[in-house]
């Protein structure tokens, strides 16, 4: 029975690529028309159950949607962490999967398995039918840079040319360049310096922090650099060879990247980057990074810098994403005495900030056992809405959040200086949904339309806490120093056909594994640069390096090459 | 050719009939447990095919292709494999090696405890931590020994002010010690249980008749207690060495960083990064593993069996 | 006077004997306070205020005591919920874990029947090979026991390793006489099992009761794939989910404003679920200790 709804469907597809017309549904109204439907219809979504949420079914996003779109919404959980395995064992006995998958993160190659395989439905058609992408078309559109319309379906093509999932931007203007160093003021006070801005301003305030004693306790307790391990947020070497080469911020994934023509490559064949570990490695001879960046967690880095009353400060510079050095920032009285800073210039004049490619999320999926595709993408489409993206990422109107006032528009937004000046909306002072015990909201950004475009919407925002305050001004202007501090083609999400991820096989796992490895013994000491650089290039060959290159290359040129 | 059988396999035969016949009780009572066993791990065990198929779940498992050794040629060839299957046996035969013999010795000194009370007091407390979670041994054990603001690093500094304390969990050499040391920690208590409930059954005569010879209790020990936990013994470790490979996933990811990986990396959290790519079929990859690691498992319990047997003049043994 | 006073009077401790005590004491002392240490720890942190645990201020006592740990866990409705269906979960499938595990391993330590090693291979062989995830659903859904309380506790109705344990003790713990004399008057196989064999067995019952116990206790896995119905929900799965409530998602992009909201919720109840988790299968272990009992064997074979 399933298989022949599939291949109804499937066929169905086939015949709108070859007309050129989507099956004309008796049961939607007219675009742009609320509710989406002339007549009540049932929809299941699976999603993972996130913990937080006390109840999906009666969930106030939830009446929203089925009162927007009159659709009869019903709602099938998954479990927050094992979604995958039990999509596959659904899968593989056969059950009737729910009409649509949100929220249902899958790695790209298994989201184009299940694709090929008949479950997910290929959405490019309707996309470019635009006869129900009234909001997307639309709201949304006007939300998107020219760089990121073309992007935002081209990017989640699997390698047969499909789009097996509906696109939602999540980023904040801020995000992607916010690694960085925090320097401490009080330090550089004592030390009579000034806050640095080149690699060997830096080495030297370093130095200065480990023998001059700049915490004043006669004890050689103070700590010049620390980080923490397991995420790139925390990731000492990474961050510091941006001042030599660019190198993105993954941890243990491969780090591809695209010169100016679009060729790829790896930053760890390249000499600026020998150049880098010889610097990082420098500073740890001589006692100048704590060891622990390479085995603590967030939290390990926090029991350093979060300290309270008479205990002297101990570190002196330390690697992080803004909020993770403080368990609480309304009550870290440590905030003020660290200052953020942009990266820093390298001796051949480099200054990089480690980021990542931003892309929309590919993880809402309409499944070919949904009878009614076409209304399951409407409310796709509606869900790229303002208003239905502000409900599901805050809650009520007027409760949770509000559209600016005229005064807060005449204001300008937070991130006017980088070219966002309007203002729509605010949820400063309201209530707070998200993160907590709720059943406002989702508590997912995966369901909403948040380009860069849209988070930068907001006010500046004024905290009554100066605490808070601070932390926020702080690193905003370390956010502004790294601003697009990267090279003009960034290398995202690639999708390989069979045969290529035949033959990466483990490659890629292995690289990864063996590249964060290394980089911390040349780091650390024990390997040398200099006398264990060929072995190191050998077992990247080994390992099929020039393998990923190439099927990377290939995936590449078939995303972006035509372009 | 005539088929008739020889006389004495004749004989043999009907003997054997006769003797089935006999117990046909006990037949009677393996019943119940055969038919689970058949349904419940026999059935499912066809799914093992999974290991040499590219397996598609709209294919199923009969109809998924077949790929022959492929998953296993990737694992086999993949640069990590011996090292990955060298840190998995050296944790294992270490932690085997150590608790093995602890086991028996604590559970030989807790039972010479006289007051039954204290005896009982601290046979609870000593296996708590078995319940501990993982994580939150793992936490417990960074958050101790953290140079800086661990209990490590702070009892260093009222020996040395000011000094950082060596970083033990920075290196590579102490993760396999830490390793196998906090399960013993946690294990050890559980694990003198099984001995506990065997020496219980040791005859107080024998006792009493060894303690009017004088013999002291270290010799009631060695000659009395002792031979009483032999047979258990045995069997367990039998079953032991029958897991080697099976190195859970989830302390050594926890315990894992980039400078000790290359003790800490083992098959477990090495399928598990496989799988997170999601670039292999990782189905068929990870059965492939785990159809390896059982046939080692297997013949590693069939050696020590005939090993156990051999030294027990054939009566220690599984089979 | 008794003979056995007689033999007490006789009985004196030799001075190697003060020594090994000595030293066995000593030894167990400190071990117990090696884990008397991070239990205490644990309690402490229960009650302790989760930043002050979060950054690691929190030592042996607790720090900022506060009952909100405790509060965040028993808020949630389910988990009364989860700790009546982990009770029947562990009562029922003990039960039929025990018999089914008798069953099988009385008759295989039976020197005297045949095919004994055939059947033995029949079952260690599946402690080896085993199909994995996928089969072991199919077959759950195929018996369609899915979302039923049948798949939690038929499908690990026996564990091979626990029956060898027990099929030791029999083979072993218990003379071949006993079975000798009890069958030359006449005594059959079954008869032998339940009027002989098993109530010497108290030790070893009690042993892989315990084991089979604990195993439901913390079982949630098979719960996570086989239920859907939220009122079968196993408390170690409903735990699970309040701890996961608590983490910091790191894929969501962050603002101060939701990083308040969490903080130290974490660890707050974490150590506070450890507690509730555990200390009810720990509070079962003294009832078991009492099978422990030595001598069993006094008066039941003479001369």
């Amino acid at each position: 029975m399933r298989k022949m709804v599939g291949l109804f469907l499937s066929g169905l597809l086939m015949l709108t690529l070859l007309t050129g017309t989507v099956f004309a549904s008796d049961l939607l109204n007219e675009p742009g028309t609320l509710p989406l439907v002339k007549s009540p219809v049932k929809l299941v979504i699976g999603t993972p159950a996130i913990a937080t949420i006390t109840n999906y079914d009666q969930n106030h996003f939830t009446n929203y949607l089925r009162e927007k779109t009159g659709v009869d919404i019903e709602i099938f959980l998954f479990d927050g962490v094992e979604y995958r395995s039990q999509l596959q064992l659904m899968v593989s006995a056969n059950e009737k999967l729910p009409d649509m998958l949100w929220a249902f993160p899958l790695p790209p190659a298994e989201r184009e398995n299940y694709g090929k395989q008949g479950y997910f439905v290929d959405l490019l058609p309707y996309f470019e039918e635009h006869k129900l992408t009234h909001y997307f078309d639309g709201e949304a559109a006007s939300y998107l840079t020219e760089d990121e319309k073309s992007t935002t379906l081209s990017a989640g093509l699997s390698s047969n040319g499909a789009l097996y999932a509906f696109p939602f931007w999540a980023v904040s203007v801020a995000d992607p360049w916010s690694n960085g160093l925090l320097i401490n003021n009080k330090f550089c006070e004592a030390l009579g310096m000034d806050i640095p801005t080149t690699i060997d301003e830096y080495y030297d305030y370093l130095v200065a922090v480990k023998t001059k004693d700049p915490n004043g306790n006669g004890l050689n307790d103070e700590i010049p650099l620390v980080g923490f391990a397991k995420s790139g947020n925390g990731d000492i070497i990474t961050n510091l060879l941006n001042s030599f080469l660019y190198y993105p911020a993954t941890w243990e994934g491969v780090a591809l990247c695209a010169d100016d023509e679009g060729k790829i490559y790896v930053p760890y064949q390249q000499d600026a980057f020998r150049e880098g570990m010889r610097w990082i490695a420098k500073c740890h001879a001589e006692g100048l990074i704590s060891d622990l960046s390479f085995s603590q967690d967030r939290y390990g880095l926090q029991a350093m810098t979060d300290l309270t009353g008479d205990a002297p400060d101990v570190v002196g510079s330390a690697m992080s994403h803004r909020s993770y050095m403080f368990a609480s920032h309304a009550t870290a009285e440590r905030r003020p005495h660290y200052t953020t800073i942009g990266p820093l210039v390298g001796p051949e004049g480099v200054a990089y900030a480690s980021t990542w490619k931003t892309e929309p999320g590919y993880v809402n999926f309409i499944t070919t056992d949904c009878e009614h595709p076409d209304v399951a993408f409407a409310v796709l489409d509606f869900m790229t809405s303002a208003e239905s993206t502000l409900t599901a990422r805050y809650g009520r109107e007027n409760e949770y959040w509000r559209y600016a006032t005229e005064e807060e528009i005449a204001g300008g937004s937070a991130w006017s200086d980088l070219g966002y000046t309007d203002v729509l909306y605010t949820s400063a002072n309201m209530k707070l949904a998200w993160g907590q015990q709720t059943d406002e909201i989702w508590n997912t950004v995966h369901i909403t339309w948040q380009p860069k475009g849209f988070t930068a919407l907001t006010p500046k925002t004024v905290y009554e806490n100066p605490i808070s305050q601070y932390n926020y001004d702080d690193w905003n202007q370390g956010v502004m120093k790294r601003y697009g501090q990267a090279p003009k083609n960034l290398v995202g999400s690639l999708a390989y056909t069979e045969e290529e991820v035949a033959q990466l096989g483990t490659s890629e796992t292995d690289i990864g594994v063996y590249v964060r490895e290394c980089m911390t013994r040349f780091v650390i000491g024990e390997m040398d640069i200099e006398k264990d650089w060929e072995e190191f290039q050998n077992n990247l060959k080994v390992m099929g390096l020039e393998t990923v290159l190439s099927c990377a290359q290939a995936a590449y040129d078939r995303a972006y090459g035509s372009k | 050719m005539t088929n008739t059988p020889l006389p004495q396999l004749d004989d043999q035969r009907s003997k054997l009939m006769k003797q089935v016949r006999q117990r046909w009780q006990l037949y009677l009572f393996l019943l119940i447990p055969v038919i689970y066993i058949l349904v419940f791990a026999y059935y499912p065990m066809l799914g093992v095919q999974i290991a040499f198929k590219n397996f598609q779940p709209r294919k199923g498992i009969w109809g998924s292709e077949w790929a022959g050794l492929v998953h296993f040629k990737a694992f086999f060839s993949s640069f990590y494999f011996s090292r990955t299957v060298t840190n998995t046996i050296r944790l294992s035969v270490y932690y085997l090696l150590v608790n093995f013999p602890l086991s028996i010795i604590f559970a030989l000194m807790i039972n010479i405890i006289v007051n039954k009370k204290l005896k009982h007091t601290l046979q609870t407390i000593l296996y708590i931590p078995h319940f501990i979670s993982t994580v939150v041994l793992v936490g417990m054990l960074m958050q101790i020994l953290n140079p800086v603001t661990g209990l490590y690093g702070n009892i260093y500094r009222l020996f040395v002010p000011g000094e950082y304390p060596p970083d033990i969990l920075s290196k590579a050499q102490p993760f396999t010690h830490l390793y196998v040391w906090s399960g013993i920690w946690q294990n050890l208590g559980w694990n003198t249980i099984v001995y506990i409930a065997a020496l219980s059954g040791t005859d107080v005569e024998l006792h009493e008749a060894a303690q009017i010879d004088g013999a002291t209790r270290l010799q009631r020990i060695i000659h009395i207690d002792f031979p009483a936990l032999l047979p258990t013994a045995s069997i367990i470790l039998i079953l032991n060495s029958g897991s080697i490979m099976n190195v859970g996933f989830e302390k050594a990811y926890l315990m894992q960083n980039s400078i000790n990986v290359v003790n800490s990396e083992v098959i477990s959290t090495y399928v598990y990064k496989v799988g997170l790519s999601g670039a292999t079929n990782q189905f068929s990859y990870a059965a492939a593993v785990g159809l390896f690691n059982n046939v080692i498992n297997g013949i590693l319990l069939l050696i020590v069996n005939s090993l156990s047997k051999k030294l027990s003049d054939g009566t220690r043994g599984l089979f | 006077m008794s003979e056995a006073s007689y033999i007490q009077q006789k009985i004196t401790n030799p001075k190697e004997d003060k020594l090994l005590y000595a030293v066995v004491y000593s030894i167990l002392f400190l071990f117990a306070l090696c884990i008397l240490y991070p239990i205490i720890f644990i309690i402490s942190a229960s009650f302790s205020d989760g930043t002050e645990v979060q950054l690691g201020r929190v030592y042996l006592l607790p720090v900022k005591p506060t009952l909100d740990g405790y509060q965040a866990v028993f808020s949630h409705k389910n988990v009364l919920i989860g700790f009546r269906n982990t009770l029947f979960y562990t009562l029922a499938g003990t039960a039929i874990n025990i018999i089914v595990t008798l069953l099988c391993a009385y008759p295989l330590s039976r020197k005297d029947m045949p095919f004994r090693g055939f059947f033995m291979f029949l079952f260690v062989f599946t402690m080896f090979f085993s199909g994995g995830l996928i089969p072991s659903y199919l077959l759950v859904t195929q018996l369609r026991m899915i979302n039923t309380v049948w798949a939690l506790l038929l499908p690990g109705a026996m564990s091979v390793y626990n029956m060898i344990i027990t099929r030791t003790f029999f083979d072993s713990n218990v003379p071949v006489e006993l079975l000798e004399a009890s069958q030359i008057d006449g005594c059959s196989d079954a008869r032998y099992f339940f009027s002989i064999l098993l109530p010497l067995s108290h030790a070893v019952v009690a042993v892989i009761a315990l084991f089979y116990a604990v195993g439901h206790w913390n079982a949630y896995f098979s719960a996570l794939i086989y239920i859907r119905d939220p009122n079968l929900q196993p408390l170690q799965l409903i735990l699970r989910n309040i701890l996961l409530a608590t983490r910091i998602s790191l894929n969501e992009f962050e603002d101060p404003d939701l990083m308040e909201g969490k903080i130290g919720l974490e660890y707050l109840v974490k150590y506070a679920l450890i507690v509730v988790s555990s200390a009810p299968i720990i509070a079962l272990y003294p009832f078991i200790q009492k099978f422990f009992v030595k001598g069993v064997m006094i008066g039941s074979i003479k001369g």
